[in-house]
């Protein structure tokens, strides 16, 4: 059942991908041409998943959202993996003051629940792109570090460590030859994961007024929808649809790849 | 001695998880059970894949005979054969119960498909005192079978992943739809009625319930492969006395944990609860405090916040020691 979930969820993300490259292409309308006349319709010929309240297709707008969570989620992963696993090595390999140092500054960002520091820093910063962008970054190396360090802390126990320092290696050598290519599989893991943990964090923000403002994009959608819940729940639905459908192929393929390389939850 | 992983929870006789041999049926229930699987799900192949609707009519006929039925779409039964074909349906039915009995498996889990394009009412005319009887006639000869519906493991664990993807800024809107404006049971939003509490809580509680039985499920299924586990059961404890003090109690440690690192989703799970259901929490005046640019009450809101998560933390460490009597909260000395 794995197996075939997490292909599932490959594809899924395949179709979303080729959605957000080629949106200006596929989507069959302007996602911010208003035509009132068509306001709140249901599916037609011409908007297939019907219009909201301004008369925008909907189809189109959830194409341009998909370009901006995949963008969101993708630049939030690639910097909290670089710099998480950067500070975890470091932390993990030099040990003593700067590991304590190191960990607690994580221990502190920890102490946010969840996406509530983002929410302050997009709420005093104002939302826009880079700022969503920026927001979860600062919590997001968080999980990184804390993994690298723990897997590198035994890692360098190891004896390849001590062979590679008898024959002369330095520190940098040994963490980013030896050491780091180790902790690669768990960290794909857990990128995999962070993808759809960011990817659901920008919906929330953008629900709640403080995403990207100048793209359509799926959680501000939602927000404009759930005002015409009782008359037009369609408003409402497909961009949900994607948020759950998106979050949920992520976590198929990071359940897969957790199973394909033995990782540990955590 | 429990190799369950490998094993694909799936219908017992249908194409999917029939294992080579021995064949059939009751060769499925000897794997099953021979797994340790607790649970087994009755289905014969004969049957036509059927759609949603029909699965509804059908969880709706069975309610009203007095069966609560599980359903999914695309799923095979065949209770219902012909006169001519029941007496041998039967016979795999009373085996199958009776070989899983013996393996160790005493439930039978009834698993409804459709029968051959016939109208929903007339299969569960049929099919039900069929099922009921060959129950009973396995009691009168001493096995103790008993007909549940399923509640298949596959079905429990991909809802629960549902669960975990599920934004709750969506779900709100879907229970405000479902429970107060088509039923009318509950208010819509705000807190001034006394049941409105119960939706804004369903809303955060259901995706933490969602991620807790994933981890209660593996950390269950780990349990269960211990040795102390097969000494219980050796000693002839009764099974529910294995599970819930051998097992789910063991178990139950990494899924403190989990509880203490989620109630800081549960915290910012609230505020996005709170501004969707309107309620006057701590949540939506952080989010009306930015919306104002009001910094101070932003600071004032984020640190009664974590400072409230770092409390809970705490708890959960401390439960860690009511949980498991190995471990002492004693200073280092």
């Amino acid at each position: 059942m794995r197996g075939s979930l997490a292909f599932t969820g490959l594809v899924i993300i395949a179709v979303l991908a080729a959605c957000a490259l080629l949106a200006p292409f596929i989507a069959p309308h302007d996602p911010r041409a208003i035509d009132l006349a068509v306001g709140l319709r249901g599916s037609s010929a011409a908007h297939p998943m019907g219009c909201d309240d301004l008369g925008r297709d909907i189809l189109s707008r959830l194409i341009w959202g998909t370009r901006a969570s995949l963008i969101v989620g993708l630049v939030v992963v690639l910097v909290s993996m670089t710099i998480g696993t950067a500070v975890g090595a470091l932390a993990g390999y030099a040990g003593g003051g700067v590991d304590s140092l190191l960990m607690r500054v994580v221990d502190i960002l920890l102490a946010f629940p969840g996406i509530l520091l983002a929410i302050a820093i997009t709420g005093v910063l104002g939302p826009s792109f880079a700022h969503v962008i920026l927001a979860l970054s600062v919590l997001g190396w968080v999980g990184f570090a804390r993994l690298v360090r723990g897997q590198v802390q035994s890692l360098r126990e190891r004896d390849f460590v001590t062979a590679a320092k008898a024959i002369g290696a330095g520190p940098v050598r040994i963490v980013t030859r030896h050491i780091l290519p180790e902790v690669m599989a768990p960290v794909m893991v857990q990128a995999t994961f962070a993808m759809a943990g960011a990817i659901l964090a920008e919906s929330s923000l953008s629900f709640l007024g403080l995403g990207p403002q100048d793209v359509p994009t799926w959680g501000a959608m939602l927000s404009e929808g759930v005002d015409y819940l009782l008359f037009a729940p369609h408003l409402s639905t497909w961009p949900g649809i994607a948020v759950l459908v998106t979050v949920l192929a992520f976590n198929f393929v990071g359940d897969g790849l957790r199973d394909y390389f033995d990782v540990k939850a955590g | 001695m429990v190799k369950s992983s490998s094993f694909k929870f799936g219908t017992v006789g249908s194409p999917i998880a029939t294992p080579a041999r021995p064949g059939g049926t009751v060769g499925g229930i000897q794997y099953a059970a021979s797994i340790g699987l607790e649970a087994l799900e009755l289905a014969w192949v004969n049957g036509v894949r059927v759609g949603e609707a029909t699965c509804a009519a059908i969880q709706q006929a069975g309610m009203e005979n007095g069966i609560a039925l599980s359903v999914h779409a695309p799923y095979y039964i065949n209770l219902n054969g012909d006169d001519e074909k029941w007496p041998r349906l039967r016979t795999y039915l009373m085996d199958a119960a009776h070989f899983g009995n013996l393996a160790g498996a005493t439930d039978i889990i009834f698993h409804p498909g459709t029968y051959f394009g016939r109208p929903v009412e007339q299969v569960l005319e049929v099919a039900i005192p069929r099922l009921r009887g060959c129950v009973e006639e396995l009691r009168a000869a001493g096995n103790p079978v008993t007909l549940r519906p399923e509640i298949s493991g596959k079905a429990a664990m991909l809802g629960s992943l549902v669960g975990v993807a599920m934004p709750n800024f969506w779900l709100g809107p879907l229970l405000i739809i479902l429970f107060a404006l088509k039923l009318e049971w509950l208010p819509v939003a705000g807190n001034e009625a006394r049941f409105s509490i119960v939706l804004p809580a369903l809303t955060l509680g259901l995706g933490l319930a969602a991620i807790l039985s994933r981890m209660t499920r593996s950390s269950v299924l780990e349990v269960l492969s211990e040795d102390y586990v097969l000494t219980a059961r050796a000693k002839g404890l009764p099974e529910r006395t294995v599970i819930l003090k051998h097992v789910l109690r063991n178990a139950l440690m990494p899924v403190i944990t989990i509880v203490g690192l989620q109630a800081g989703g549960l915290l910012s799970g609230a505020i996005i609860t709170e501004t969707v259901f309107a309620w006057p929490g701590i949540g939506s005046l952080l989010v009306n405090a930015i919306q104002a640019r009001d910094y101070p009450l932003v600071q004032g809101c984020v640190l009664v916040i974590s400072v409230s998560y770092v409390i809970v933390n705490l708890a959960a460490d401390l439960a860690y020691a009511l949980v498991d009597p190995r471990i002492r909260l004693e200073g280092r000395s």
